[in-house]
C-alpha cells in the first residue's frame, strides 16, 4: 500500500510536471558585440522584442564593448547557465571561434547573426551581404552622377569585416562599371568626429559631388558640414551632394524623405532579430533546416567556412519606398 | 658646482623644449604647402586645421596645466560626452530622452554643471582624500563612460538647443567662433600660468609640492581647483564637439585622451610635472591637427593612415630629444 502510493504520488507528479516542462521556454543567451553602435542597440531591442513574442526566454544580454577578448569571457559566463541556445554578434570573425567551439562542447547551438566566422560549428549564420550593399550602393552612386564626378568614401573601421566589405563592394564595383567616377577613401574608426573632420576637410578643398556614407549614423555630422558649405541642398538642387548611406536608420529615411538624402541600403535588422530566435528555437528542437529558398526572401545556402547562411535581403530605400513599415527605421 | 650647472642646465631645457617644434612645423608647413594640394589655403588652415583641434586643444590647455601642477586627468575623455550628453537626454523630445523644457541657457548651464560637479568630485579624491590621480581619474573616466551608455542606450542624440550648437553655427571674419574660443582660450592660458601669481604657484606645485606648501602655498585648495578647471574645460570641449557635429554620439571623446597627452607631451609638457609652457602646448596640437589635415588630403591608403601618424608623432619626439642630438652630434636648436 504504501509502495503504491508512492507509485501513484509519483506517476502524479510526472503527469504534472510533464505538461507544464513542455511549456516551458527555451532559454535563449545573446552575446553582443558593442552597445554603442546604433545598429547593435537597435539589434537588441529587437531581439528582446522577438524573444517575447517568440516565447522564448532571453538572458540579460552582454556588451562586449568592442573587445574580442571580452566577448570570450561572456560567452563563457553564459554557458555555465547552460542555454538552450546562443545568439552571437560577434566583434571579430575569426577571433569568435574559439569560443563558439567552447559553445560545442557544451552541446550549446549556436547562431551567428552579422558576420561569418571562419569556423566551428554553427547551427545558422544570419547575415546581409555587405559587399553587395556596397555595389548597390555604386549602382545607385554610378546612376545618379551620370557615371562622373568626385565621391567620398568614408569608410567605417577598417579591422571589422563588414566595413571592409561595404568598402571593397563599392570601390571595386566603382572601378569596373564607373571608371569616371574619381572615389576619394577615408577611414573612421565608426567615429563621429573624423568623420566629420574628414567630410569638412574634402569639401572645403576640393570638387565633391557624391558621399558614400559606410554608415548612416554619421548623418548628423555629413549634413552639419554640407550645411556650413552650403551644400545641403535637395535632390536636384544646383550644389547638391548626392548622399547615399548604409544601415536606413531613422535619420536616413527622414533625410530621404525630406529630400536630401538620395538613397540608403536598409539593413534588414528586424529579419536579423526575427530569425535569429526563430532559428534559436528550431535548434535548441533539433530541427534541422534545409538549404534552399526560403519563405522570406532568401536563401540558405552552406557558406565558404562550411556553416549553413540565410542571406538576409538589404532592400535599397529612395523616396519612391521610404515609407515601407517594413524597414527597420520605420519601427 | 655640479649641481648650479645641473639647474642651468634645466632652465635652459626648459625653454628650449618650448620652441622646440617651431622648426618641425616650420618644415611640415613648407613641405606641405608646396606638395600637398589644397593645402595652403586661408579656409584650410583656419577652419580645418585649427577648427578640428578646437576641442583637442581645450583640452590640452587644461591637460597641460593640470600636468604643470603635477597631477592627471583622464576622466576628461568621458566629460566630453557626459556634460553635453546629460543636457540633450534631460532636454531631448525624442528617443530615451526626458524633454523637460529647460530652455537654451539652461541647456548650456547644465553642460558646465556636470563638468564642476566631476571636477569637484575629483578634486575631492585628490586633494582631500590623497588618492592616487592616476587611477581615481582612470576609474573615474570609466564610470563616466558607463553612465553615458547607460543614460543614451547607446543612442545618439540630434536635435540639440540651438545653444549647445551656437558656437558651430556662427563664424565672425570668416572664423567658427569655436576657433576664436580655441585661439582666446590659448592667449588666455599663456598670460595666466606666466603672468599671474596662481600660475606661478602651479609651476611651484607641481616641481616640489612639499617646497611649495612651506612657502605658504595652500597646495590641496590649488589642487582643488585645478580638477575644477579640467572638469569645467572638458565640459567646454564636449560642447565645442557636439557644435560640431551637430549631435551628441555616446562615444564622443573615446581615446581622446591620448590624443591629449601626445599633443602636451610632444610640446614639452613634462609629465613629472613643473615643467613646460602654454605657448609648447599649443605648439603640439598645431602639429597634430597640421598632420591629420594633410593626411586626410593626400591620398595615403587608408590602412597606412595611423602608422603614418603614429611615426610623425614619434619623429617630432626624437627630433627633440637632447640626448640624440647630443649622440649624433648635431647642433641643438636655439630656443
Amino acid at each position: 500500500m504504501k509502495k503504491s502510493q508512492i507509485l501513484s504520488s509519483a506517476c502524479l507528479m510526472v503527469a504534472l510536471a510533464a505538461p507544464a516542462f513542455a511549456q516551458d521556454p527555451v532559454t535563449v543567451a545573446f552575446a553582443g558585440a558593442k552597445l554603442t553602435d546604433p545598429f547593435m542597440v537597435a539589434l537588441t531591442g529587437m531581439i528582446t522584442e522577438q524573444a517575447k513574442s517568440q516565447n522564448a526566454n532571453l538572458l540579460a544580454p552582454t556588451n562586449a564593448n568592442g573587445d574580442a577578448a571580452q566577448q570570450f569571457n561572456d560567452i563563457q559566463t553564459l554557458l555555465t547557465k547552460s542555454p538552450g541556445a546562443m545568439i552571437i554578434a560577434p566583434v571579430d570573425g575569426e577571433a569568435i571561434v574559439p569560443a563558439i567551439k567552447a559553445a560545442n562542447e557544451a552541446g550549446v547551438p549556436v547562431i551567428v547573426v552579422d558576420a561569418a566566422p571562419t569556423g566551428g560549428d554553427i547551427a545558422m549564420v544570419i547575415r546581409a551581404d555587405n559587399y553587395g550593399m556596397g555595389v548597390s550602393a555604386c549602382n545607385e552612386m554610378g546612376k545618379r552622377l551620370g557615371g562622373k564626378g568626385t565621391v567620398l568614401d568614408l569608410q567605417g573601421a577598417l579591422t571589422s569585416t563588414n566595413a571592409r566589405d561595404r568598402t571593397n563592394g563599392f570601390g571595386e564595383c566603382m572601378a569596373q562599371k564607373f571608371p569616371d567616377i574619381e572615389v576619394l577613401q577615408r577611414p573612421t574608426d565608426w567615429d563621429m568626429a573624423k568623420a566629420t573632420d574628414a567630410l569638412q576637410i574634402v569639401v572645403s578643398t576640393g570638387e565633391l559631388d557624391g558621399v558614400y556614407i559606410a554608415s548612416d549614423y554619421f548623418l548628423p555630422g555629413v549634413a552639419k558640414v554640407l550645411q556650413d558649405a552650403n551644400r545641403w541642398v535637395p535632390v536636384g538642387t544646383e550644389g547638391h551632394v548626392t548622399l547615399i548611406g548604409i544601415d536606413g536608420n531613422p535619420d536616413a529615411l527622414k533625410a530621404i524623405r525630406d529630400g536630401f538624402q538620395d538613397a540608403t541600403v536598409s539593413q534588414p535588422v528586424d529579419l536579423y532579430a526575427q530569425y535569429s530566435i526563430h532559428y534559436s528555437l528550431t535548434s535548441a528542437a533539433k530541427t534541422d533546416v534545409a538549404e534552399g529558398e526560403t519563405d522570406h526572401g532568401s536563401i540558405i545556402s552552406r557558406n565558404e567556412f562550411g556553416s549553413l547562411s540565410d542571406a538576409l535581403p538589404a532592400p535599397l530605400v529612395t523616396k519612391d519606398n521610404v515609407d515601407d513599415p517594413n524597414l527597420w527605421g520605420n519601427h | 658646482m655640479t649641481t648650479i650647472v645641473t639647474t642651468g642646465r634645466e632652465r635652459g631645457v626648459t625653454d628650449f623644449r618650448d620652441m622646440v617644434l617651431l622648426p618641425v612645423i616650420a618644415i611640415v608647413f613648407v613641405l606641405a604647402s608646396l606638395f600637398v594640394p589644397y593645402f595652403f589655403s586661408a579656409n584650410n588652415i583656419i577652419n580645418n586645421i585649427l577648427g578640428n583641434s578646437a576641442v583637442l586643444g581645450i583640452l590640452v590647455i587644461a591637460q597641460a596645466i593640470i600636468l604643470i601642477g603635477g597631477y592627471f586627468d583622464l576622466s576628461m575623455q568621458s566629460v566630453v560626452a557626459l556634460a553635453p550628453m546629460i543636457a540633450a537626454w534631460l532636454i531631448s523630445p525624442i528617443g530615451s530622452g526626458l524633454g523637460l523644457a529647460l530652455g537654451d541657457v539652461g541647456a548650456i548651464l547644465i553642460v558646465f554643471a556636470v563638468g564642476g560637479i566631476i571636477g569637484t568630485a575629483n578634486g575631492f579624491f585628490v586633494a582631500i582624500l590623497k588618492l592616487n590621480p592616476f587611477i581615481v581619474t582612470l576609474a573615474q573616466l570609466i564610470l563616466l563612460q558607463g553612465f553615458v551608455l547607460g543614460i543614451s542606450s547607446g543612442m545618439t542624440i540630434s536635435n540639440l538647443p540651438s545653444s549647445m550648437t551656437f558656437l558651430g553655427d556662427h563664424r565672425l571674419l570668416g572664423a567658427k567662433l569655436y576657433v576664436w574660443l580655441l585661439i582666446g582660450a590659448f592667449v588666455f592660458a599663456a598670460w595666466f600660468m606666466g603672468k599671474t601669481a596662481t600660475g606661478r604657484h602651479i609651476y611651484a606645485l607641481g616641481g616640489n609640492a612639499a617646497a611649495a606648501r612651506a612657502n605658504g602655498i595652500n597646495t590641496s585648495r590649488l589642487t582643488f581647483g585645478l580638477y575644477i578647471f579640467g572638469g569645467l574645460m572638458a565640459a567646454l570641449a564636449g560642447l565645442v564637439l557636439s557644435s560640431r557635429i551637430a549631435s551628441v554620439t555616446a562615444t564622443q571623446g573615446n581615446n581622446i585622451i591620448f590624443t591629449v597627452f601626445a599633443a602636451a607631451v610632444i610640446g614639452g609638457i613634462s609629465l613629472d610635472g613643473g615643467k613646460g609652457s602654454i605657448l609648447g602646448a599649443a605648439s603640439g596640437v598645431i602639429l597634430l591637427a597640421m598632420v591629420q589635415n594633410i593626411l586626410v588630403l593626400s591620398n595615403i591608403p587608408s590602412f597606412w593612415i595611423d602608422a603614418t601618424y603614429g611615426a610623425i608623432i614619434l619623429g617630432a619626439l626624437l627630433f627633440g630629444s637632447r640626448e640624440l642630438r647630443t649622440i649624433l652630434r648635431l647642433p641643438s636648436v636655439k630656443g
